[in-house]
């Protein structure tokens, strides 16, 4: 199955990508669990593109989301300013709190919650590609879980 | 959309959160905590059983306050929380340096 959805500069665009994912969970059973990761996922890369072209009414950004195989290959193309998610410096998880700082903690997340997260900037157009395993995460129906 | 409701509970401030704490939602929360006067009270606990989603945004809230709290010597704690919010906190470290506890009761009676 594969879903599409366009957003815009003044959208909510946090109720479209968990609408989305609504219908995802739906259409393929999935837990609770990875239904918030794959949201959280799209509101981080989302959130980072607004951010980096606050200043633009012309942002375009475009998702494909495509279950195959026990699989879910998000793409995510935007016509920004040129960034690569991927190369935003981990913050340290392991410092205390008086060294913690802010900032990458959204991106390090997607890396964290997906198994492929990789960039590429194709005819003026950022080109995020994430994947992430689906297999072992749909509920099971005879449980009767609401989740 | 989030929801930010204040009571009070022996001597602690217990705030509850419900909805989504993202980058949309979370400047209500930042302002919340930084509009009250928590002073005069023995701490504060945030209370997550209906808090469904957080993103980065959110827990960037988080770690300002603990560290207001914690320049004062005051009481912080989170309770309630669902597994796969609890998940993102361990995932961020962020449970190293909260006090993250299962149920209200426990927080309050640590």
């Amino acid at each position: 199955m594969t879903l599409h959805l366009t957003l815009f500069q003044n959208d909510l665009y946090q109720d479209l990508i968990e609408k989305e994912v609504a219908s995802l969970k739906q259409q393929l059973n999935l837990e609770k669990r990875i239904c918030y990761q794959i949201s959280l996922v799209l509101d981080e890369i989302c959130t980072n593109i607004f951010q980096n072209n606050s200043n633009s009414n012309k942002l375009r950004i475009d998702i494909t989301l495509c279950a195959k195989n026990g699989e879910l290959t998000i793409i995510v193309e935007d016509n920004g300013i040129p960034f690569d998610p991927t190369a935003v410096v981990e913050p340290n998880t392991k410092l205390p709190l008086n060294k913690r700082e802010e900032g990458g903690l959204g991106l390090f997340l997607v890396k964290k919650f997906t198994s492929t997260f990789s960039y590429t900037r194709v005819n003026g157009q950022n080109q995020t590609t994430i994947r992430k395993d689906l297999e072992n995460h749909t509920q099971q129906p005879s449980t009767g879980n609401s989740q | 959309m989030i929801k930010i409701d204040q009571r009070l509970e022996e001597n602690i401030q217990v705030i509850q959160l419900e909805g989504r704490l993202d980058s949309n939602t979370s400047p209500e929360l930042s302002d919340f905590m930084r509009n009250n006067d928590f002073e005069d009270y023995q701490g504060v606990i945030l209370e997550m059983t209906k808090l469904n989603y957080i993103s980065s945004a959110g827990l960037r809230v988080l770690l300002n306050s603990s560290k207001e709290f914690k320049a004062r010597d005051a009481d912080f704690a989170l309770c309630g929380m669902q597994d796969h919010i609890r998940e993102v906190f361990e995932i961020s470290g962020f449970d190293t340096f909260l006090k993250i506890h299962p149920t209200l009761d426990e927080a309050l009676h640590k």
